[in-house]
């Protein structure tokens, strides 16, 4: 197992920046989820450690030996492929025994596969060719091969996104407990921002080629260093605020005709440009402190939760409320939301924004 | 390593843009510097010659009935193959690719054999009806060329018209359905419409093959019907007049090339993306009742209706029989007459004639000798048009060359005669003298042969995910592991594929081969056509039994194109 350093890693495609300026490090056996939207640079990064790319600038390596002169087959990497490329020509164990062909030193093949079938829950399919696999048992096979000559670091490229949903909530629970169980250090490429929280250990989030937040899922979700974060993971309510007070041990904004009352945050000045986060599940049908008042332009049953859609101040507010809601107000009437203080999380307006 | 990467396939690009350029040169420099000096007048004389004119004119006429034969048979053969269901529909489909593969001149000498003065038709004819005269008479003439033609180029059409209706999505017209149209006007607009540009492609294609075709004319046109194929051929090996032979070649080349460029024009103008997402559904053909939900909507029994049901399967019985025995006739003709004597006899005589080693008065040649040379000429084709395809085709696919593969498809487009005078004119040069005929026969054949190994290969490559060899790379395994021990395992199929069509092509093509013969090389197609000129029965026998062979040879690099997927063309 080894640790994996990206450094200042930038690569372009004619006038495209796939990636730009990407620092990042995964410790020894963690497993780090790399999401961000379709397009945003995530599977060129993969690309760029596996050695199928080469970077324009930057450093990637491996327990801090750069790695760039190294070609793919000696870089230790093993990847899982969105398709599993699986070899159409070889069976289960041939295709799970092919790596180990190449690795020095004597290993008994035989038990190796073995041992990985087992892992991987497919014992007695070792003759199975892959197109008499079903899809999760693809994606299986495909996981195993890439184990077998025990990388130093796996690779894993949107490995879920062929699979239907609820095959997905399953395999990637096994997914992390099959990485976790080989301790192998792990980045695991999703534009998926569920899948990311709920499989990794740190997650990246990257928009249009650059990092934008490397953080535990806790802090991604609740703490968001920018409003891309704030909105891409998970469902937010993203408030543009001014500060209008700045006390010890509290701070007061101005957002439209409202006034609220939020924790108080070490960077900002009265005047300044706030952005405020609000989850959904945060806030309620009540009158409190912190209140908006909206317009109901529509509410979805969801069975655990009720989602309402209200509209204030031009933008469109989304709170989960309990769907056993005594009485779900008529569309068009007026609601009346409010959230505690410790709910909001404040983002300081960079002079970008 | 990028440059490394690089040379891989521009070495092979080069050598067959020399390989294409230098005969392509020879033919300019003899239509145009002919005395030293640059002169239009030899182009100039031929242009204006009302001779030539004429020639000019019946190569267009038949080309254009041609396409129009094989449009009409082309567009029925479709039909069939998508609306219904029937055994060996797969082969029959695949048997699509035939003409790319089967020597023209043997199913010119099955005509012969068949439909010919003294050809089965009339002999059964004149026995069944005591006849002394034969009373059918089709050859030698411009119904016989189109008739070849259309047997030739129908599947062309039958190919791309097929292949694009099958995909058609069915509720384009079950939308017109619902919308109030009846099903013919259904057909005429909404699936025609949709269909017209690859039944235009077809068209166009057969019109362009048969406007280059030479074997045909040059057996069934007889002395009365020249086409400039046919009087490239005749004023270069006859006359002997090579200004005017590559004056005509020039002519020749810029038609081909024009209407090729053309065609490509139309096509992209024509192609639209459709969306497919479901299937057609076929008919069995077997079945004569009418399938049940066709009758759903109407209650009780009409009688005209299942009159007229019935009576569009007959006719369509009909008239397939008479398409298969339009298209099975010259070939079973041909291995028919291959073990007969004159006098009906079963024999195998016919063969050791083709095997006997002594030199034969007709071909100037040894017979078996003509045999072992087109083996050799194939092998050696076959050989180099993988290696030169090989590493083309992998850069179209990998690096997505589009520029590159129009380029290599340009065989296809120019004509072999005139390529052929080509390299006739080069090896005549001090230069290439020295060298053997017979390299300059194996090169035309590489070049011709070139397109379908790219195009089968090519495709192969395109389909074969990339992330595969990425993978064993992954794994440890280097570029040329991966290559060996992933990539070209799964392209086995392609690469026989190729190779069948490359040893096909080069042993059945007759028009570059027939410039280049010369006393003591005469491939088969060659030597079938002296025999066929001959008319004596042991060499019509003979002929029949090279046919037969080479007619054996295309079955099975059909088997095997069929097998590596049929995608090349």
């Amino acid at each position: 197992m080894a640790s994996l350093q990206l450094t200042q890693l930038g690569k372009r495609f004619g006038s495209v920046h796939a990636v730009e300026d990407v620092t990042l490090e995964i410790e020894s056996g963690q497993l780090l989820a790399l999401v961000g939207p379709s397009g945003c640079g995530k599977t060129t990064v993969l690309r760029l450690i596996a050695g199928f790319e080469t970077p324009d600038r930057g450093d990637v390596s491996l327990d801090g030996r750069s790695v760039l002169e190294t070609p793919t087959e000696k870089r230790g990497v093993g990847v899982v492929f969105q398709n599993y490329a699986l070899f159409p020509h070889l069976d289960v164990a041939g295709n799970i025994a092919y790596g180990l062909k190449f690795v020095q030193g004597a290993i008994d093949r035989k038990r190796r596969v073995k041992e990985l079938l087992d892992l991987v829950g497919l014992a007695g399919l070792e003759k199975r060719r892959p197109d008499r696999l079903s899809a999760g048992q693809r994606q299986r096979v495909a996981l195993a091969r890439a184990l077998a000559p025990a990388p130093q670091v796996m690779l894993l490229d949107e490995p879920l996104s062929a699979l239907d949903v609820q095959l997905r909530a399953r395999l990637r629970l096994e997914i992390r407990a099959i990485l976790k169980a080989s301790g192998t250090t792990a980045l695991y490429v999703t534009h998926d921002q569920e899948e990311a929280l709920a499989i990794a250990d740190r997650v990246a989030v990257m928009n249009a080629g650059k990092l934008e937040q490397v953080d535990t899922p806790h802090a991604v979700y609740h703490q968001p260093k920018t409003p891309f974060v704030a909105q891409f993971v998970g469902q937010g309510n993203l408030f543009q605020t001014r500060v209008v007070e700045v006390a010890v041990e509290s701070l007061q904004v101005q957002a439209g005709p409202a006034r609220w009352r939020l924790p108080p945050h070490p960077k900002v000045h009265a005047g300044d440009l706030l952005w405020v986060l609000v989850r959904p599940e945060r806030l309620s049908m009540s009158q409190g402190d912190n209140a908006l008042s909206g317009v109901l332009k529509g509410s979805e049953f969801l069975g655990h939760a009720l989602r309402l859609h209200l509209s204030w101040e031009g933008q469109t507010v989304l709170a989960l409320c309990e769907s056993d809601a005594a009485s779900v107000p008529p569309l068009g009437a007026s609601v009346m939301l409010s959230f505690p203080a410790q709910a909001a999380w404040a983002l300081p307006a960079s002079p970008s924004m | 390593m990028r440059w490394r990467s690089r040379l891989v396939w521009t070495v092979p690009f080069l050598l067959f843009s020399l390989l294409l350029a230098v005969p392509l040169a020879s033919i300019l420099q003899q239509a145009f510097f002919a005395q030293g000096a640059f002169s239009l007048s030899s182009v100039a004389s031929v242009l204006s010659d009302p001779y030539f004119q004429q020639i000019a004119r019946f190569t267009a006429t038949q080309a254009l009935w041609s396409a129009l034969a094989s449009a009409a048979l082309g567009l029925f053969w479709a039909f069939v193959l998508t609306r219904y269901e029937f055994p060996f529909k797969r082969t029959l489909r695949a048997l699509t690719v035939l003409p790319f593969v089967l020597p023209a001149v043997s199913l010119a000498l099955g005509f012969v054999l068949v439909f010919g003065k003294q050809g089965m038709v009339n002999t059964a004819l004149m026995a069944a009806f005591g006849l002394t005269d034969s009373p059918f008479s089709i050859l030698y003439s411009l119904q016989a060329i189109v008739l070849a033609h259309a047997f030739y180029n129908a599947p062309i059409v039958a190919r791309l018209t097929h292949a694009a209706w099958e995909k058609l999505d069915p509720s384009y017209e079950e939308n017109a359905r619902a919308l109030g149209a009846s099903p013919f006007s259904t057909f005429l607009t909404v699936t025609l419409p949709l269909l017209l540009p690859s039944i235009l492609a077809g068209t166009a294609l057969a019109f362009i093959y048969s406007f280059l075709s030479f074997p045909i004319v040059l057996t069934l046109g007889g002395a009365r019907y020249a086409t400039l194929e046919v009087e490239i051929y005749i004023q270069t090996i006859v006359s002997r007049d090579l200004d005017v032979a590559s004056a005509l070649a020039f002519v020749q080349l810029t038609l081909s090339l024009g209407f090729t460029a053309g065609y490509l024009w139309l096509e992209r103008r024509l192609t639209r993306p459709l969306e497919s997402v479901r299937t057609r559904r076929t008919v069995p053909l077997f079945r004569l009742r009418t399938p049940p939900h066709r009758g759903a909507g109407r209650k009780g029994f009409s009688f005209l209706r299942t009159l007229r049901l019935c009576s569009m399967r007959v006719l369509l019985w009909a008239a397939l029989l008479i398409a298969g025995a339009f298209f099975a006739a010259p070939l079973l003709g041909v291995m028919l007459s291959s073990f007969q004597s004159v006098h009906g006899a079963w024999t195998l005589a016919a063969y050791r004639y083709v095997l006997d080693p002594t030199e034969n008065p007709f071909i100037g040649s040894s017979p078996l000798r003509s045999v072992l040379d087109s083996l050799r000429f194939a092998s050696g084709a076959m050989l180099l048009a993988l290696l030169l395809g090989g590493p083309l085709a992998w850069a179209i696919a990998r690096r997505r060359l589009t520029g590159v593969s129009v380029w290599v498809m340009l065989p296809l487009a120019i004509s072999s005669v005139a390529l052929g005078f080509g390299l006739l004119r080069a090896f005549s040069h001090p230069a290439l003298s020295w060298l053997d005929r017979g390299v300059a026969v194996v090169l035309a054949h590489t070049l011709l042969a070139l397109p379908f190994v790219v195009r089968a290969l090519a495709s192969a490559f395109g389909t074969l995910d990339p992330a595969l060899s990425e993978a064993a790379r992954s794994l440890g395994a280097s570029r040329r592991k991966a290559f060996f021990q992933v990539e070209l395992p799964l392209l086995r199929g392609a690469v026989l594929a190729g190779a069948a069509f490359a040893f096909a092509i080069s042993i059945g093509e007759m028009s570059a081969t027939s410039m280049l013969a010369q006393p003591g090389l005469k491939t088969m197609p060659l030597a079938i056509y002296s025999f066929l000129g001959a008319r004596q029965a042991d060499t019509l026998a003979a002929a029949s039994a090279m046919s037969t062979v080479l007619i054996a040879v295309t079955a099975l690099s059909f088997v095997l194109i069929e097998r590596g997927g049929e995608r090349a063309i």
